[in-house]
């Protein structure tokens, strides 16, 4: 059995001091823990911003690639090596709004891979800025009359278009955030966690606002049906409820879960009976 | 030699390039070296598109200026395509008579024989193998073969069809001055650049593509997905470019030799992800089907635009390779070096092609596959000691390299700077090393690269230099112009960069002069070799989007000769 310290390195973080994301690193080990996987069977890809740095706080595989794009990068491991675990950790603002079309595209594709996102409703490494998931009106240095544009619903739109797995977890809650991280990761499918992650920097919501608000959905919810999972996650104001809230087992991508990793050369002669009909 | 071309033409959507794949198979079979080149607008039906074939006894890759025989299939496209016919050709045309027009009712006897007339293409198919006196025979078997997937009924009905016309043109046409009897067997094969790629990919070990589909490239990943059940290759059609290539990046992090392909419009998609590669030294090739620019240009037309691009695409500085097959045989080849590249120095290839490589159907000699080497450049894991470092600053530029999940080594990449663990880092001194570790591998990567000097290329009065795809067209010229007496060799280059300049191009008393001859506007080869310090004393340009012809190109290197009337008064063109 592995144990919490069997995720740790002892990379610096970069992160601020007392940052959330530090709430979340925790439910991840706590998670791989619980679900006693080994480092060297773990890849998480990441983009860039501040939570995309998580994997190197870390002990496991890491892939650290490109704004918006750790989806692709993702997805093309988990093609080739269905043995891996694939996970994404990334910001609002890198899997919303630069990665977007992956993330419509996922939910078509559905790959085996579980998507943390850290939704701050800010740009935090850029200093602020408004993100995709900004509400109307909150002022910024850039959006300084205010955002105008609609906030995205993750949720909703995961749900409308059937995504596989869709939770919504808070960076304060780590015991039950570390459950659906399990339950994500266990999910054969694409998984959509959306993490309340409050930017003690720039985020307009501190921790304590969350407080009263954040709820675990009600013991008896049934993650099945898509309506009453469309109409919490269209629930805004006072409460907001966290938990899992869609699933909907599918096709996974790729059809044929063959390890390509182990195959070292194709078969001559296949190349030779393909090579027969140009002839 | 006897050597016959044909232009068949007509409307997008009537089968054009059936007829040529067909009739290509057949010549093939009969003995003869056979080379097409399709041309086509971007549209999917109507307008006006051909086929340009070129049956021989010879090796031919290239393609005359007029024609012997004109196929036309339907009216409105007759008059366009005239010009192209020989003076003494013949012309061959649905209900149209003129001088050398010879009618035939390719409709009707579509409807009459086959009831439909979908089957008109049939009926060129045989009115053009009766008038070349190809074997009916082997028309039969290969409609037989390309049909009977869909049907026994419509493969029947296609050969009715065909005999019908066959016969019908045999006796109605006056016999074309070749007799085209079966020689011997070639045992060649026919097949375009883009499928030729495509197994090139298979023989080099590619277990992954993923591409956007963009002409004229699409064809690659067609090829291996139709041919997948067979292979194990997965394939996958990404939602954009930007995907493609970091799906394939992230398929080669885990261990994995992967492709994706595209041209101009979707590699600049690509650059973030080229820069990627380099940065977290993972291997990748990707196919440049170069087409006219900027921005969609003409997208089903040919052009050789993007040599800069290629050369420059990304920021920050980092060595890549890039390579431009000449023709299908050498795109199988230079497929699988590129993978071989990729994997042994972890770094971006780059193949360039156009739409004259990747749609053109060359004759190609049997590919020597037991030849083949896949080697594998990964470390074997227990002979890592201590913590994996998959940077490690090393002399040559090369670190071990392993597959995450293989052993308990980690498996660390970073788009950002990063240490010999793979992790982010800002340290200045790191920063240079590992700028000097990336840069190192060139050195290695420089002797990698070859270019066939020809013999005696010192005592020759001009030396042509092309790239890519107009390898046949420039070496035929070549041909023609000792004909001539002209003394020329000729360059091609396959292999572009890291750049090698053959040391007779820098001497200083050489008496050859050398003329570029590229499908751009700038002459993008031509100031590569300049920046190097080679002296070019004129540049043969085409952009029209249009391949160049045999003819052009020798009534365009005649006047770099002494022979040329013109010679006295002509300046050589130098750079725009
Ligand atoms: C292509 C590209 N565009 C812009 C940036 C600059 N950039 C870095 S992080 C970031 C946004 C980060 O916000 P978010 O994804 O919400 O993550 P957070 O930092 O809040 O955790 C941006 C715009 C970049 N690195 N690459």
């Amino acid at each position: 059995m592995l144990k919490i310290d069997d995720f740790k390195n002892n990379v610096k973080s970069a992160w601020c001091p007392g940052c959330s994301n530090f709430g979340i690193l925790n439910a991840v080990k706590n998670s791989f823990v619980k679900l006693d996987a080994k480092p060297q069977d773990i890849v998480i890809v990441s983009g860039i911003g501040q939570a995309p740095k998580l994997p190197h706080y870390l002990n496991c595989n890491v892939f650290n690639g490109l704004h918006g794009r750790a989806l692709p990068v993702a997805t093309g491991i988990k093609a080739v090596n269905p043995e891996l675990t694939v996970l994404t950790v990334c910001g609002d603002g890198d899997f919303y709004g630069e990665g977007g079309n992956h993330l419509l595209h996922a939910f078509r594709r559905n790959p085996d891979i579980t998507s943390l996102i850290h939704n701050n409703q800010v740009y935090a490494l850029t200093k602020g800025q408004a993100s995709p998931t900004t509400d109307i009106g909150v002022k910024t240095k850039l959006q300084f009359d205010g955002v105008k544009e609609e906030p995205l619903n993750p949720l909703a739109l995961a749900i409308i278009m059937n995504c596989s797995f869709v939770a919504r977890g808070y960076a304060g809650d780590l015991e039950f955030l570390s459950e659906i991280i399990v339950a994500g990761i266990q999910h054969k499918g694409f998984a959509l966690i959306d993490i309340i992650q409050p930017c003690i920097t720039f985020g307009y919501h501190q921790g304590p606002w969350y407080k009263d608000k954040i709820y675990h959905l009600e013991k008896d919810y049934n993650p099945y049906d898509k309506e009453s999972a469309l109409k919490k996650a269209s629930e805004t104001g006072d409460k907001i409820p966290t938990g899992i809230f869609y699933i909907n087992k599918k096709p996974v991508f790729p059809e044929n879960e063959s390890n390509l990793t182990k195959i070292a050369k194709i078969d001559k002669d296949i190349i030779y009976g393909l090579l027969k009909l140009f002839e | 030699m006897a050597k016959t071309s044909i232009i068949i033409c007509g409307q997008a959507g009537q089968g054009i390039q059936t007829v040529c794949n067909i009739l290509a198979k057949a010549i093939l079979r009969s003995g003869y070296y056979v080379f097409a080149w399709q041309d086509f607008q971007s549209r999917i039906r109507g307008g006006e598109s051909s086929s340009r074939l070129v049956l021989s006894d010879m090796p031919v890759e290239s393609l005359p200026e007029k024609y012997d025989i004109l196929v036309s299939l339907d009216k409105s496209n007759t008059s366009v395509y005239l010009p192209f016919l020989k003076k003494d050709g013949i012309a061959v045309a649905e209900d149209e008579t003129g001088e050398n027009i010879l009618a035939v009712p390719f409709q009707k006897t579509a409807v009459e024989i086959g009831g439909n007339k979908i089957y008109a293409n049939a009926s060129a198919i045989g009115t053009i193998a009766g008038i070349i006196n190809l074997g009916f025979e082997r028309i039969e078997t290969v409609l037989r073969e390309e049909f009977t997937r869909k049907s026994n009924e419509i493969a029947d009905k296609n050969v009715l069809v065909a005999k019908y016309s066959y016969d019908w043109a045999v006796k109605n046409s006056k016999k074309y001055p070749t007799e085209t009897k079966g020689l011997k067997n070639l045992n060649m094969k026919v097949m375009t650049g883009n499928e030729s790629l495509a197994l090139g990919a298979i023989a080099g070990g590619c277990k992954f593509m993923s591409a956007y589909p963009m002409t004229p490239s699409t064809g690659i990943i067609t090829y291996l997905s139709e041919t997948s059940h067979k292979t194990g290759i997965l394939t996958e059609q990404a939602e954009d470019e930007i995907s493609a290539i970091n799906m394939v990046i992230g398929a080669s992090y885990a261990g994995v030799r992967s492709l994706t392909a595209t041209s101009g419009g979707g590699f600049c998609l690509m650059v973030e992800g080229l820069s990627l590669a380099a940065m977290t030294e993972t291997p990748v090739v990707i196919v440049l089907g170069q087409r006219p620019g900027p921005a969609t240009g003409l997208p089903t037309r040919t052009e050789q635009g993007e040599l800069n691009f290629a050369l420059n695409a990304a920021h920050g500085e980092f060595p890549r390779f890039i390579f431009a097959p000449s023709n299908a045989y050498d795109a199988f080849n230079i497929m699988i070096k590129a993978f071989e590249m990729s994997q042994k120095y972890r770094v971006p290839v780059i193949i360039l092609t156009d739409q004259y490589l990747a749609d053109s159907y060359w004759t190609v000699k049997n590919f020597n596959i037991d030849k083949v080497e896949i080697k594998d450049y990964f470390s074997n894991p227990n002979d890592i000691a201590g913590e994996f470092k998959k940077y490690s600053i090393t002399d040559d530029g090369l670190s071990p390299r392993l597959k995450p999940g293989e052993s308990e080594n980690l498996v660390v990449d970073d788009s950002d700077e990063h240490d010999q663990y793979g992790h982010i880092t800002e340290n200045n001194t790191i920063r240079k090393l590992m700028v000097e570790k990336r840069w190192n591998k060139n050195c290695l990567m420089a002797e990698e690269m070859n270019v066939s000097v020809p013999d005696g290329i010192e005592d020759s009065e001009l030396v042509l230099v092309s790239w890519g795809s107009n390898g046949g067209i420039v070496s035929y010229a070549v041909d023609v112009l000792l004909e001539k007496g002209i003394r020329a060799k000729n360059i091609n280059y396959t292999e572009i960069w890291p750049l090698k300049i053959p040391k007779e191009f820098l001497d200083k008393n050489r008496k050859f002069k050398i003329v570029v001859i590229e499908n751009n506007f700038t002459g993008q080869f031509a100031r590569l070799l300049e920046s190097e310090g080679v002296k070019i004393y004129g540049k043969i340009l085409k952009y029209d989007g249009l391949p160049f012809t045999e003819d052009e190109v020798i009534e365009e290197v005649l006047k770099y000769t002494s022979v040329h009337p013109l010679n006295s008064s002509f300046t050589p063109i130098d750079g725009r």
